[in-house]
């Protein structure tokens, strides 16, 4: 109906309309009705006009008669007859039919004819009289001489006229009286109805009105009552920030513990902040929340860099005695539509738990030590941390050859210089998951990142550089003395012959989807097709070392299958497999808390004449030995190093790395592996890792 | 397809992103392993999307994306660093990257972030 | 050997040099030398480090630089044996000193002093050592700490 929508503003809208349309009736009947009762009082002033000039022509009717009768012209008599018959005449006239006739100050007005039976009935008879009267008066015209039987006549007439005229004209005037104030009475009811109505449709609009308010008023009233026990009641610290860093109106109670003040409401954010962080800190904050404000930065990606996410605050509590907390702050954009209207803030007390974390990071690390390192490695694919080893050591070497020259260059230079090689180097061992490296150079990078804040730098800041240096070295050769020494542990290889598994599905864990997309890429590399199926529990039920261990172990098996096991499609065409190689894992708990692993592939099998060669190849057996051995001891020598049945070395094997690491991990944790395999149909192996003892003292 | 920029003075961490960025639909086109060489790919290639890691020799991640900025407002930067320094990366942010991805990474946070980086980047 | 211990160490020397002589030694930066090739000068102070850690501190200083600390300090004897004499101090004051700070983490000899090349300095074979270059009015000299687990 409306071209815009009127909303919950329909009802006063509408009410409002009629109010006005009821005011705007009032007052037309009230103009009308008025200019009724105008008119009616012309008419009462005219009828008493009418009895004067009745008389008037009386009078004048006698005064004529005497001149006539002395034979005295009587011009200014007839004149003054004339002139009161015809302002008599027509008004009668304008009575009856409506017309014009002369106002009391001898102007032309024009009346309506009157609008009533009765008022014309007594003008009917007033005609009646005024006819023949009107007759003779005309008759004697203005010309001043007449008989005096004809000016008797007149006379007479004029009388008797006279009479009549005046008891009808009194009579009209009564009525006309009458008329009007009926008038006035339907006026006055009209108002009296008008604002009646008026009083009832105010009365609608303040009622409805108030009953809105009060509803409206009892939800803000209720919403506030929720958001002041949510404010009240949560754990958190909540606030809203705008775009000039000031806190809004509004906090959850917890902010002021959280914080450690009260006087938080509409103050400056960074102002609080500044006594408890660096100043540092505080620059990052600012740019932090100005970046968090426009809307071209992608907010889930900026996550990361938040400065308070994990802020150690330092507080002083008078007499010299300061504390030190662990505050998180995290920062949501609040948006209006489009616009970023503020920061939303939460803010926690994180002490306990970087208390608890730091405490477990401890003693995880004791924990998993050599093995954690060992599980690291195993994971990294062997060239690639040949070309890391060699790559980090040249870079240390750099470090060192940049402190050792003295020759005064600038300091700044030699920073960045050290810095940069630094940076790449843990970029590369977090790339490949080394975090026994990565976390040294990280800590490197750090105190160069100090270092590189400061202007004034002398020699002796560099100590804890050198001090970093030297712990990498340190860390370098060790993590490079496992990786060689890996693969010189013998004995725990067993070979029995094939055994179908019965497998129990449940929802793949993550880390097979891990398994899968490995798997594609070695297989593309090696021109395969390869479909991995899982079976069994997820791995996230094991202890954290197996986890890591099962992890690696079929890590190393896919690559061994996928480049030795799988055929090439068109082999398997032949041999009448389905071109995509299977490859199937289970994985299951034991009772006491360790693993089994079952890995199988529907490949080639192992080739007893191909690792014969291999081994002779490698020095392992001398020609002899090989046509002799048992076969089962043939197999087992896949798990030795520096055997592999392919002559050349590419990025996923051929250096005979990798079965040997396998065994080595095993070993390591006290488990078991066997091989079953038929030529040209399968190849399985089936792992048993035992409960690990950091488990069992966890238990 | 839209075209990739990868810089980074790390090899591994190249191919890393090149593997993991190649399956997602996008076309790379240049390899850079300093900031120079970054600027001389981008004048050349024009890609639309460049990850870009802080630390390089030559010419660093912050003057390069300065740079790059100033040939096409509208590329969009993904800043691929090991998060040593906030204030660093925010720098980055400031002069006209889009977001910041910290390292070392999975190729699930990779990609994620590279659709991130993506959405709505017609009207952005 | 952390950073506040090699901190220490610096510190003993700068403020011996800042006392005897009134002008601090400068640090360079400080960096790793491979056990057959640290910096050895005329005279060589040094004490040895057991307990915990195995080791040794030297300083060790050109001729020049002790005969200048030798006249600053009054003396007028600049013959060999004062050099040595003022070397052995200046390890003294070391060991002293840093018995007195971490005496119970390890057990410091009493210095001994080594003229010429250091090859009968016994050395942490497989241990890097933190060589900390100082100059002073322009001559350079050697503060050495290679220490190793026991």
């Amino acid at each position: 109906m409306l071209g815009f929508d009127l909303g919950k503003y329909r009802t006063i809208v509408i009410s409002i309309a009629l109010f006005l349309v009821l005011d705007l009736g009032v007052l037309v009947l009230n103009f009308v009705i008025s200019s009724e009762i105008d008119k009616d009082a012309v008419n009462i002033n005219l009828a008493g006009r009418q009895r004067m000039l009745s008389q008037r022509m009386a009078k004048t009717a006698l005064q004529v008669e005497a001149r006539a009768v002395q034979s005295v012209p009587f011009e200014k008599e007839a004149e003054e007859l004339q002139a009161a018959h015809s302002t008599f005449d027509s008004t009668l006239n304008a009575f009856i039919a409506g017309g014009a006739t002369l106002s009391g100050a001898g102007s032309e007005i024009r009346i309506d004819r009157i609008d009533d039976a009765k008022a014309q009935a007594i003008l009917g008879e007033a005609r009646a009289l005024w006819t023949p009267f009107s007759t003779q008066v005309r008759a004697l015209g203005d010309k001043g001489t007449a008989t005096p039987e004809a000016a008797a006549t007149l006379a007479r007439q004029a009388e008797n006229v006279n009479l009549g005229l005046l008891k009808l004209m009194n009579d009209l005037t009564t009525r006309s009286e009458q008329l009007s104030s009926d008038k006035a009475t339907t006026l006055r009811l009209v108002q009296v109805g008008g604002i009646t109505l008026a009083t009832v449709n105010f009365l609608i609009i303040l009622f409805h009105f108030l009953r809105h308010l009060r509803e409206s008023d009892r939800l803000v009233e209720r919403a506030k009552r929720e958001t002041d026990n949510i404010l009240r009641t949560t754990q958190e610290g909540l606030f809203l920030l705008d775009d000039r860093f000031a806190i809004g109106s509004q906090h959850s109670r917890a902010l002021g513990g959280i914080i450690g003040t009260e006087q938080l409401a509409e103050q400056d954010f960074l102002g609080i902040l500044r006594p408890m962080v660096t100043q540092k800190t505080l620059d990052t904050t600012r740019e932090y929340i100005e970046l968090l404000f426009k809307p071209e930065i992608k907010e889930k990606l900026v996550g990361s860099l938040n400065p308070l996410s994990h802020v150690e605050i330092h507080q002083a509590h008078g007499a010299g005695e300061t504390s030190t907390r662990y505050l998180q702050f995290g920062f949501n954009r609040v948006r209006d539509e489009s616009r970023i209207t503020h920061l939303l803030v939460t803010a926690n007390d994180i002490t306990r738990r970087v208390k608890l974390e730091q405490e477990l990071k401890a003693t995880e690390e004791r924990a998993r030590g050599q093995m954690g390192m060992l599980v690291e490695i195993l994971q990294v694919d062997p060239s690639d941390m040949h070309r890391f080893l060699q790559a980090a050591n040249e870079g240390l070497h750099h470090i060192n050859g940049q402190l050792m020259d003295q020759s005064g260059g600038k300091t700044e230079q030699k920073i960045n210089a050290i810095y940069r090689i630094t940076h790449r180097l843990k970029g590369d061992a977090g790339a490949l998951g080394l975090s026994i490296l990565a976390e040294p150079f990280h800590e490197l990078e750090e105190v160069l990142s100090g270092l590189r804040g400061r202007s004034n730098v002398s020699g002796e800041d560099f100590l804890p550089v050198t001090v970093q240096l030297k712990a990498l070295f340190e860390q370098l050769e060790t993590v490079g003395s496992a990786v060689n020494r890996i693969g010189q542990v013998r004995g725990v290889v067993t070979v029995e012959p094939p055994r179908p598994r019965v497998e129990t599905a449940e929802t793949p864990p993550r880390v097979v989807g891990l398994w899968q997309s490995f798997a594609m890429q070695i297989a593309e590399r090696q021109q395969r097709k390869v479909e991995l199926i899982y079976s069994g529990i997820d791995l996230e039920r094991l202890a954290p070392v197996l986890q890591d261990s099962v992890n690696g172990i079929v890590t190393q098996f896919l690559r061994n299958s996928v480049v030795h096991g799988i055929e090439s499609p068109a082999e398997r065409r032949q041999r009448g497999k389905p071109e995509a190689g299977r490859i199937a894992v289970y994985v299951s708990q034991r009772d006491d808390g360790g693993a089994d692993l079952s890995f199988r592939d529907d490949g080639q099998g192992l080739s007893i004449a191909k690792l014969r060669d291999a081994a002779v190849r490698a020095g392992k057996l001398t020609a002899e030995e090989a046509a002799t051995l048992d076969q089962r001891r043939i197999v087992a020598l896949i798990f030795e190093p520096g055997i592999s049945t392919r002559e050349t070395a590419d990025e996923d094997a051929g250096r005979g790395a990798g079965l040997d690491v396998v065994k080595d991990m095993i070993t390591t944790l006290g488990g078991t592996v066997r091989i079953g395999s038929t030529p040209g149909e399968y190849c399985h192996f089936r792992v048993s890792l035992p409960a690990q003892p950091e488990q069992l003292l966890a238990a | 397809m839209k075209k990739l920029m990868i810089a980074d003075d790390s090899n591994i961490v190249r191919s890393k992103i090149a593997r993991a960025l190649g399956q997602h639909g996008l076309h790379i086109v240049g390899l850079a392993a300093n900031g120079r060489e970054a600027l001389e790919l981008f004048k050349s290639a024009r890609p639309e999307v460049v990850t870009m890691d802080l630390t390089m020799p030559e010419m660093d991640g912050i003057e390069c994306i300065r740079k790059i900025r100033a040939l096409d407002p509208r590329v969009r930067i993904l800043v691929v660093s090991a998060l040593s320094d906030k204030a660093t990366a925010i720098q980055a942010l400031k002069e006209g990257a889009q977001g910041f991805l910290d390292k070392p990474f999975t190729e699930a946070e990779l990609s994620d972030a590279i659709g991130e980086l993506l959405e709505d980047s017609n009207h952005g | 050997m952390d950073e506040t211990q090699l901190k220490a160490f610096v510190g003993i020397v700068q403020n011996y040099f800042d006392k005897i002589t009134g002008n601090p030694a400068e640090v360079g930066t400080p960096f790793l030398g491979e056990p057959g090739d640290l910096p050895i000068h005329d005279f060589t102070g040094v004490i040895g480090i057991s307990g915990n850690q195995r080791g040794c501190v030297y300083f060790s200083a050109p001729a020049l630089m002790l005969r200048e600390i030798l006249l600053r300090a009054g003396e007028t004897d600049l013959s060999d044996g004062n050099l040595a004499d003022i070397t052995g101090e200046i390890a003294n004051t070391i060991a002293g000193n840093a018995r007195r700070e971490f005496g119970s983490e390890f057990l410091i000899s009493v210095p001994v002093v080594v003229r010429g090349s250091g090859q009968h300095i016994t050395m942490p074979k497989d241990v890097k050592a933190y060589v900390i270059p100082l100059r002073w009015r322009k001559i350079a000299a050697s503060l050495v700490v290679s220490v190793g687990k026991a």
